[in-house]
């Protein structure tokens, strides 16, 4: 009989709910949810009540401690994950971390150090890689249909919407009580982490290559935050194609492009966006609307299942990561440099070694 | 009888072989009242006074245009000739020079700016509130001859400026030959394709896209989209959705029922020509432009970003 594995999440807020705790409910032969942590009391009580849970925790320390949880899923805010990862391999954990692995490489880098020296199983939750569309994109490149991939774009634009619904209905964490840890720069990059390292490991995933020099043009357009929630960003790769993403969070409602990918290669042209998927649209006065999808947009049917039964097989059949981490600390670079481009108005060189070069006056490695 | 019957029909000359200078003359002869088209294939600039002409419409490839201004300029007739004239400057500024002498006016407007879905959306991008950004794609396949920057880059700036409202303040350009063009005009580094990344003062960003060359398995081979994403409406200008299809026997046959830009452009410059009105966008309109491309290519040879702002004079 296979074995069903303990699991545990860290960190009860939007995406742990909408996300991972669906699909642990789907895998349920395969897992059992045993513990929750949040450092929000009311939120990790919720959570466990709602998805039988058998422990809550405000200090993640607690979770794990328990001999019964083997894999942990860690659905904390980026600057968090780092220390949590290191300690849930410390203490023999199999670790799925929601993306961003982290807000900087250096702290990208100990989370490897940290899983490969206590010989944990580790990925980080790179979902898009695992939705049906954009692995019918890497599978048609995969066999050749387009040839070799010269110029790619993916464009993102989020309603606002979707975001203060997140606040309202599943309690992002906020530090100050008035707006969420997303709009707080002590906290957060903005769009370039919140979603730009979604496209950018995506376009890098298609080129099938390296990158070697980012530029980004960033903006904070809402008047709630402090935080470019607008980003533009440029990238070339080694092979000599070129690739962009746009990422807009503070769009009014309705446009039916969330997501729009064009791939441009050698023989041939990929499209795929969004504009078929709501099938629900309300035609008034005030003209056309789709009302958000959210769990359609997420792909939570089927992209955060297959991550994580990737995991599991992977635990417990040795079968490949389809992200492997390294992989994960690679987009983590590539959204570190659209950052430190957009703020300086320089372009991000990139070494061989894959580290952000700072060819500015002062020099060294950022 | 109107006063419009008692006039002559204006003389209207189409210099240009291409499909360009079909539009045009289609455009006179079924949209333009009182005008006479007259084809002028394979004329040379220094045969134009063979020809009565009241106006001129130069059609031709880019790097033939500045010749048939200069021409016409020289005869004084007036010139419609869309943008880009020329993509060096020093040609322009004589143009401009000589045109200023001899009181002849120079139509140069931007096709982009005539194109019905761009200029909808211009006259309605305050209904949009903040302006996030703006982004924008020009796309060609094999099948279409012309050079990035002076024919896809250069009219999607000046549309992206014009939305904006704001000077550009510096760019950045990434630029490749990606699909192995073998003709690229006067592109000097050879790219068929580039992204740009345009900030303005306001601190608006566009990101504008350009490809030649593109395969021509490709679904179209001219293709635009241009949107203007707002805090309060997202306007989008695609290519899509103008059209009548017809299904019958006979097959699928597809009209399109918007305005082209050529035929807009026609009825402007005929208006302006017959009523003595100034030319929309005249020679020195179209100057700033080139300074401005100037650096775009500065910053796609050099891979850096490069300021804008001193570079234009108006």
């Amino acid at each position: 009989m296979a074995q069903r594995f303990g699991i545990g999440v860290i960190g009860c807020g939007t995406i742990a709910q909408s996300a991972h705790l669906p699909a642990i409910a789907h895998l349920r032969d395969r897992v059992r949810l045993v513990a929750v942590a949040d450092v929000r009391q009311e939120a990790a009580d919720h959570v466990a009540r709602t998805w039988g849970a058998g422990a809550a925790y405000t200090d993640y320390h607690a979770l794990l401690a328990r001999p019964d949880v083997d894999v942990v899923v860690i659905a904390t805010p980026e600057f968090l994950h780092a220390e949590q990862v290191e300690a849930a391999a410390a203490a023999g954990k199999h670790i799925l971390c929601e993306k961003p692995m982290a807000p900087t490489v250096e702290e990208a880098d100990r989370m490897l150090v940290a899983t490969r020296a206590a010989g944990v199983r580790f990925m980080v939750g790179h979902s898009r890689r695992f939705t049906p569309r954009y692995l019918a994109v890497r599978h048609a490149i995969d066999r050749g249909e387009i040839g070799q991939v010269r110029l790619a774009r993916e464009n993102e634009r989020r309603p606002r919407a979707m975001y203060r619904g997140l606040s309202l209905s599943s309690g992002a964490w906020s530090p100050d009580g008035t707006r969420t840890w997303m709009q707080d720069p002590a906290y957060s990059l903005g769009a370039v982490m919140l979603n730009a390292i979604h496209e950018v490991d995506l376009l890098r995933w298609f080129v099938g290559d390296e990158v070697t020099s980012v530029y980004a043009e960033s903006r904070a357009v809402s008047p709630d935050s402090d935080v470019p929630d607008y980003i533009s960003i440029q990238m070339r790769f080694s092979n000599g194609a070129l690739a962009a993403s746009e990422v807009v969070t503070n769009l009014p409602h309705g446009y039916p492009l969330y997501h729009h990918l064009e791939i441009f290669g050698s023989e041939g042209t990929i499209r795929a966006d969004d504009a078929q998927m709501n099938t629900y649209r309300e035609y008034t006065e005030a003209g056309t609307a789709e009302p958000l999808n959210f769990d359609a947009l997420l792909h939570i049917g089927t992209a955060y299942v297959d991550e994580l039964a990737n995991l599991l097989d992977h635990i417990a059949h040795d079968a490949p990561l389809w992200v492997p981490p390294e992989e994960a600390r690679q987009a983590v670079l590539l959204a570190v440099a659209a950052a430190w481009s957009s703020s300086r108005g320089q372009v991000a060189r990139i070494s061989p070694d894959f580290y952000l070069v700072d060819d500015s006056a002062t020099g060294g490695t950022a | 009888m109107s006063s419009t019957e008692q006039r002559p029909p204006l003389r209207v000359g189409v210099v240009g072989a291409g499909a360009g200078a079909g539009q045009y003359f289609d455009a006179l002869e079924q949209r333009v009242a009182d005008v006479e088209a007259v084809p002028l294939f394979g004329v040379a600039p220094d045969a134009l006074g063979a020809v009565p002409l009241d106006a001129l419409i130069v059609a031709t490839a880019t790097p033939e245009r500045a010749a048939f201004v200069a021409a016409a300029v020289g005869r004084g007739i007036p010139t419609c000739c869309p943008l880009p004239v020329t993509g060096d400057l020093s040609t322009l500024d004589g143009l401009i020079l000589a045109a200023t002498e001899a009181g002849v006016p120079v139509f140069v407007p931007n096709p982009l700016r005539y194109w019905s879905p761009l200029h909808t959306l211009h006259a309605r991008r305050r209904s949009v509130g903040t302006y996030s950004a703006i982004w924008g794609a020009s796309r060609t396949t094999r099948a279409v001859a012309g050079d990035i920057w002076t024919d896809l880059a250069l009219p999607l700036i000046d549309a992206a400026w014009w939305c904006a409202g704001s000077e550009i303040e510096r760019v950045q350009v990434m630029a490749e030959r990606l699909f192995g063009a073998t003709e690229c005009g006067d592109n000097d580094h050879a790219a068929d394709a580039a992204i740009m990344l345009v900030r303005f003062a306001s601190g608006l960003v566009a990101t504008l896209e350009v490809a030649r060359s593109l395969p021509d398995t490709h679904p179209q081979a001219e293709e635009l989209v241009f949107e203007l994403l707002g805090w309060d409406a997202i306007l989008r200008a695609v290519p899509t959705n103008q059209t009548v299809t017809i299904t019958n026997g006979s097959g699928i046959a597809q009209t399109n029922w918007l305005p082209t830009p050529a035929a807009a452009i026609a009825e402007a410059f005929v208006s302006a020509v017959r009523d003595g009105t100034p030319m929309a966008q005249g020679l020195l309109d179209a100057r700033w432009t080139l300074p401005v491309l100037e650096k775009v290519r500065l910053a796609a040879a050099t891979g850096e970003m490069v300021r804008v702002g001193g570079a234009l004079r108006r």
